[in-house]
């Protein structure tokens, strides 16, 4: 009997499935998002460079153009699960306690109001070696126990090896990332280990050895698609369209950038406030316009 | 009468401020012809001014900085202060062309126009630039030639944004290869790089190297730095846009005032001048050789360009203050930035602007110039211009000729060059030069260090004979920047032996340095071997934070026993002191106690600060045997603030008192102040009768000290009898109150509103209700008392004052003050339509009789406030006000002082667990104590652990109401004299 190759490579993907199958369940191993759902990226480096591209919220959102979801990125440059960039120079006395940060950033979450919180962490706090291991074990349960206080689902990223030649991090970041997986899993949290993915290790997707390049935050958003299991872009291949809607997202993030991050902080929130009248009102006018850029991403999927 | 509409005026400032100051805009801005601007400037002797470049070319620049191609770029700004709502970041690049060489500028091309209020641009070398904007470093590339960018790559993110002119900004090229760059106060930066993240709160410089893509702090802090530059050996000096030291000589690792969490600062080289923004060196033959390695920064307020001279001192330099360049009464001409031009000629870019910056006036008032922005030239009268070298067209040999250049720019012109040529290459072709180089030529060294440069810049790593020859020049100065490469090496311990114990301080110092990142323990003993040659305020430094940056290595193999010191506890005692932690204070306890030690003083303070009540004990007992008479000043000062900040005492009782009974003897009322001071606070009552001796003693400090230490004993008695004594003097009676106001607020309010009654000195008024006003208790019942009495007018004023800026703005005790002194409506009256009136009448006031209304004494300015040194620093010092506060900004602090608070100056309002309110201005802080100064110029010491809560207040320590008795002229005067306050004319 002649067997069909297709058949083969059939037969090849179910048995290469299977264990993840069997360990899981499909179910729980895929992302599903709903109408009403807010989604919350939280992370350092990797989320915030990511507004500059677009790739991963336009990828989820061509994912399920019907529904009514909505997308806030709280990355901060140089961040950790202790919020050390989120203390800013707000008061003197406390000039960069990240303490203050962490308080900050769970009200901020109170007030979005997320069902969907992605984090991406451990890639600063690796620095602090073996010694930073348990503390940074401790201060992930504190931070994903504060996440979920908010939010039904949480989904671990975990930061890409370095491909920088001679840089040494890797070993140690390995050590953070086994954490994020292990805690991760104990949890039953969806994970996308981009750690392990060599797929990210070509030149092209690095902009310095570190962070991602433009080309490399589009691949990610393939090794998303993968890892969580999301729905095939139900939207025809139109790179025209695709390219706009993009770029509609891009300026809604950069609205909410200043919604949420306005320059000038020490004047509108801190230390020098009474110094301005008008500045403490600014960034609650970016409202309007945020809605109605999202508006027109939702008009630009139903077309 | 002013204060009846000062509601209206306020108002209207706050939500019609578009509408008036428009109006007065039309009266009081120039308008922005260039030729009115250039009118104005009085430029030295020697020198002419010309417009090189103006709007439309360019609008607000923030940095300019030209390339090997003689192309000026600037970073501009209409954006600046903050992006409008929903408005795109559209800030430029702009790169000018003078392509017929006329000495102006003929073409304008928009390199890039995505940006958000770019501080810095630096060209590459191969047409494309480094640009700070937003959170980033961003490097732009033109593919094609035509100067517009055609990619943009990220290069480092995550810079603080909290405040739009402290943000990165002031990119240059170091004659390392490295891009320096600085940020300012306000802002706290977190980047994300190969080598982890690098977190800065607060001002300092950084240096980015290129091509490891490595990013450090090179110095901490300074308010807002937006100046800095190299000497032609890589020493540094920065200038300050916000503070006023002048010239700042900085080193790797080194901290000036402001930066966070420091316990330690270097200062300026010039305490008293005005903030400067950008900050140049005079190199070429263009200038005259009188000018030649003086620097010229921006007196930006006062419409100026300062010049000073350095010369080498010790490890570090003097400054001294030359001539001024140039000089405008122009109010809009704002130098931003200068740098020397391919020609030589000095280039200024004028931010161009009425108003200076950020927080003195609103974001969006309409006075701010958002269009325009100019580029003048200062030449040299009858001296011959240079000429462009043709750095691309040069042969590698060529290029390393220019090294040899006189200007500083073109050295730095050719390294960036040299860069983009083939690295095998250039390392022979230097290779060959440096053989060839002539010996005897008086720069040789120079030449060498230049080459040295060459490998930095290009990542070679020189071979190491060659190095140590550059370590061991006749050039002090060359050696010292060879020790500066191995700073960078970070693993050089051994070629730093010879360094540490040079024969010149500076080569010293940057081996102490440079010792900071070998992370070893062996780094530290090397490093303090320095101590054994004479030591300077640098170099101390220098080791203090070479030894802290290392405590982690070092100070577990000390504890271990693994580190030994030998015989030079000198050596060991500095190491200990530095790191300022208790459980490294027993070995220093030990040498102190063997008499073995060296700078006992420092050890004796640091036990102060720091020690437990046994190593207190060792001072006390010193104290009372009278071995180390020399050093009583340190140690009575050392029990005194361990008890006082910390209420740690010494643990023998006996010691005490034997310490106390010794000093109390001497003849030096310092001494016998303190030891009044610490019977109280040691609770010794056996000698209470000591102090009731001295509670009317004729020297005041030992009188106070004597009075305060017996309320500490709680025998009130003796102060009560001393407080209601009309025989006694108002000052004694005032001190008793100040001592019982805690213990017995009842019968100090009593007495008080008694001494009410009587003409009394300010300063004892002061003080009684400074003391009243630190007991919420004290506030309440003397009202009472006042409602039944009369007082004096003035007495009333005075007190209404302190109790108004002390966080009781409205206490019912200041109707009763009123009521009592039957204080009078004011006679000056004020309606907002006359608001135009005064601003139109302000150019004819004058300021020589505003001089004398701002020094009456009933006004109380000069209590307060500085002006050419001489004042009080509870305010801000006004020596420059004029410059810098717009007319408005002026009436209006004087009106109402609380609208306009000047950062810093807020006042705090603090209450004790046992219910004392402190309210002024914070002076100091440590981990163990804060000093606050209230509105009477007294300091007072709260230990942390008293304080129960802490707030700033809204209200302006500034006195509102004190203008009201003016008359309208002396109004005017009074503001044109403040406006005329740091201005040339």
């Amino acid at each position: 009997m002649k067997t069909s190759p297709t058949l083969i490579l059939l037969c090849a993907w179910i048995i290469g499935s299977l264990p993840l199958l069997a360990q899981e369940g499909e179910a729980a191993r895929s992302l599903s998002l709903s109408d009403g759902d807010r989604v919350v990226f939280l992370g350092n480096s990797f989320f915030e460079r990511a507004l500059d591209y677009g790739h991963l919220e336009t990828s989820l959102t061509l994912r399920w153009p019907e529904k009514k979801i909505t997308y806030r990125n709280l990355g901060w440059d140089g961040d950790t699960i202790f919020c050390h960039s989120r203390a800013g120079g707000r008061r003197r006395q406390v000039f960069g306690d990240p303490e203050e940060g962490f308080q900050r950033m769970t009200e901020h979450l109170r007030t979005l109001k997320p069902t969907v919180v992605f984090v991406a962490y451990g890639f600063n706090e690796s620095f602090h070696g073996i010694k930073g291991l348990t503390p940074f074990r401790k201060g992930l349960k504190r931070l994903l126990d504060a996440i979920a206080t908010h939010s039904k689902q949480i989904i671990i990223i975990t930061p890409p090896a370095v491909t920088h030649h001679d840089s040494p991090v890797n070993e140690m970041l390995g050590r953070y990332v086994e954490v994020l997986m292990e805690t991760a899993n104990s949890r039953g949290l969806l994970t996308v280990n981009l750690f392990d993915s060599e797929a990210l290790n070509d030149p092209v997707f690095r902009e310095n050895g570190l962070h991602l390049s433009d080309e490399g935050y589009r691949k990610t958003a393939e090794i998303w698609a993968q890892h969580l299991r999301l729905p095939p872009l139900n939207i025809t291949q139109n790179d025209l369209r695709t390219e706009k809607i993009r770029k509609a997202i891009i300026k809604k993030n950069t609205l909410y950038f200043h919604r949420w991050r306005p320059r000038n902080d020490a004047f509108v929130y801190g230390e020098r406030k009474d110094e301005q009248i008008i500045a403490q009102k600014e960034p609650a006018q970016f409202e309007p316009f945020i809605e109605k850029q999202e508006q027109l991403i939702r008009k630009l999927l139903k077309l | 009468m002013i204060r009846s509409h000062l509601l209206q005026i306020s108002l209207l400032f706050m939500f019609g401020s578009q509408l008036v100051s428009g109006q007065r805009s039309l009266q009081k801005i120039p308008p922005p012809d260039p030729g009115i601007e250039a009118a104005s400037f009085k430029v030295a002797e020697g020198f002419e001014v010309n417009l090189w470049a103006s709007d439309p070319l360019l609008a607000k620049p923030t940095q300019i900085s030209f390339d090997h191609k003689g192309r000026l770029w600037v970073s501009s700004s209409k954006t600046y202060p903050q992006l409008n709502v929903n408005e795109e970041a559209n800030d430029q690049i702009i790169i000018l062309e003078d392509q017929d060489h006329d000495g102006t500028a003929d073409k304008s091309t928009i390199y890039y126009d995505k940006l958000l209020i770019p501080g810095g641009v630096l060209p590459d070398g191969s047409g494309g630039a480094y640009v700070a904007h937003a959170e980033e470093l961003i490097h732009l590339k033109d593919d094609n030639g035509d100067l517009k960018a055609d990619r943009k790559q990220i290069l480092l993110s995550g810079f603080g944004t909290e405040d739009t002119h402290h943000t990165l900004h002031r990119l240059q090229w170091g004659p390392d290869g490295y891009i320096y760059m600085l940020q300012g106060y306000y802002i706290g930066t977190h980047v994300e790089t190969l080598y982890g993240p690098r977190r800065l709160n607060g001002g300092g410089l950084w240096y980015y190297d290129t091509s490891t893509r490595r990013l450090e702090i090179y110095s901490r802090g300074l308010v807002n730095p937006w100046g800095m530059v190299f000497d032609p050996w890589g020493q540094t000096f920065q200038t300050d846009g916000a503070g006023g030291e002048g010239i700042n000589y900085s080193f790797p690792d080194s901290v000036f005032r402001a930066s966070p969490h420091e316990l330690r600062y270097l200062r300026g080289l010039n305490p008293g001048r005005p903030k400067l923004c950008g900050l140049l060196r005079i190199s070429g033959d263009h200038f005259p050789e009188s000018w030649q390695g003086n620097l010229l920064a921006n007196d930006f307020r006062a419409n100026n360009i300062d010049r000073y001279d350095l010369t080498e001192s010790g490890s570090g330099y003097v400054s001294t203050i030359k001539e001024d360049l140039l000089q405008s009464s122009h109010i809009s001409f704002r130098p931003i930035d200068l740098v020397m031009g391919p020609d030589g000629a000095v280039y200024v870019a004028d931010w161009y602007s009425p108003i200076i910056q950020h927080g003195e006036v609103d974001f969006r008032d309409p006075r701010r110039d958002q269009v325009h922005g100019r580029i003048w030239r200062i030449t040299a009268s009858n001296r011959p211009l240079l000429t462009l070298p043709d750095y691309d067209q040069a042969s590698i040999p060529g290029l390393l000729e220019l090294l040899k250049a006189k200007e500083d720019w073109v050295r730095l012109n050719a390294k960036q060059v040299l860069k983009t040529r083939d690295i095998l290459a250039v390392k022979e072709a230097t290779e060959r030069w440096l053989k060839d180089l002539d010996k005897s030529h008086p720069d040789y060294e120079q030449h060498r260090l230049e080459a040295l440069w060459v490998y930095q810049t290009m990542s070679i790593k020189p071979a190491n004979e060659w190095l140590d020859e550059l370590l061991r020049s006749p050039d002090h100065r060359v050696r010292a920047a060879a020790t500066r490469y191995l700073y960078h090496r970070r693993d050089a311990l051994r070629a730093l032996e010879a360094s540490v114990n040079d024969s010149h301080p500076r080569v010293r110092r940057e081996a102490v340095t440079a010792l900071g990142k070998v992370k070893s323990p062996s780094a530290v003993m090397l490093a303090l071997k320095v101590l054994d040659h004479p030591m300077d305020t640098y170099l101390d430094f220098a080791l203090w934070r070479t030894c802290r940056l290392l405590g982690e290595d070092w100070v577990p193999a000390f504890q271990k026993g693994t580190l030994g010191f030998h015989d030079q506890v000198d050596h060991l005692a500095f190491a200990l002191r530095s790191i300022e932690k208790p459980e490294l204070l027993a070995p220093l306890v030990k040498l102190l106690a063997q008499g073995s030690g060296s700078n006992d003083a420092a050890t004796i303070q640091l036990i102060g600060k720091i020690g437990s009540s046994d190593d207190l004990n060792l001072l006390s007992n010193m104290v009372a045997s009278g071995t180390r008479q020399s050093l009583s000043t340190e140690l009575s000062l050392a029990l005194l603030e361990s008890a006082r900040d910390r209420k740690v005492f010494p643990s023998g009782n006996d010691s005490k008192l034997q310490a106390c009974k010794a000093m109390i003897q001497s003849d030096d009322p310092l001494l016998l102040s303190r030891a009044c001071r610490l019977i109280g606070h040691w609770n010794l009552e056996s000698m209470s009768d000591m102090l009731v001796q001295r509670i009317t003693s004729s020297n005041t400090s030992v009188q106070g000290a004597a009075i305060a230490g017996l309320a500490d004993l709680g025998q009130l008695g003796p102060l009560k009898d001393l407080a209601s004594d009309v025989k006694e003097s108002t000052g004694s009676r005032v001190l008793a109150c100040v001592s019982l106001i805690t213990h017995d607020p009842k019968f100090t309010a009593k007495i008080a509103s008694q001494l009410l009654t009587h003409a009394m000195p300010d300063q004892d008024l002061e003080q009684l209700m400074g003391a009243i006003v630190s007991s919420k208790k004290g506030v309440s019942l003397l009202t009472g008392h006042v409602q039944k009495t009369q007082i004096p007018e003035k007495n009333a004023i005075l007190a209404i004052r302190m109790v108004e800026t002390s966080g009781y703005s409205n206490s019912p005790l200041i109707g009763a003050l009123t009521k009592a002194g039957s204080i009078k409506a004011s006679t000056m009256s004020m309606a907002p339509a006359q608001l135009e009136e005064y601003l139109s009448r302000i150019q004819q006031a004058d300021a020589a009789l505003g001089r004398k209304v701002y020094q009456r004494p009933e006004l109380g300015c000069t209590l307060c406030h500085i002006v050419d040194g001489e004042g009080g620093t509870i305010g801000p010092d006004l020596s420059s006000i004029g410059a810098s506060a717009p007319i408005d900004y002026l009436i209006e602090s004087l009106l109402d002082p609380s609208s306009k608070i000047k950062e810093g100056y807020r006042m705090s309002v603090i209450t004790t667990k046992d219910d004392s309110v402190l309210s002024g201005s914070v002076v100091q802080e440590t981990p163990n104590v804060i000093v606050v100064r209230n509105i009477a110029n007294l300091e007072t010491r709260i230990p942390k652990k008293d304080i129960a809560t802490r707030k700033t207040s809204s209200v302006s320590m500034m006195p509102s109401g004190l203008v009201d008795s003016l008359t309208k002229e002396e109004f005017l005067n009074l503001i044109r004299y403040l406006s005329s306050l740091g201005k040339t004319q």
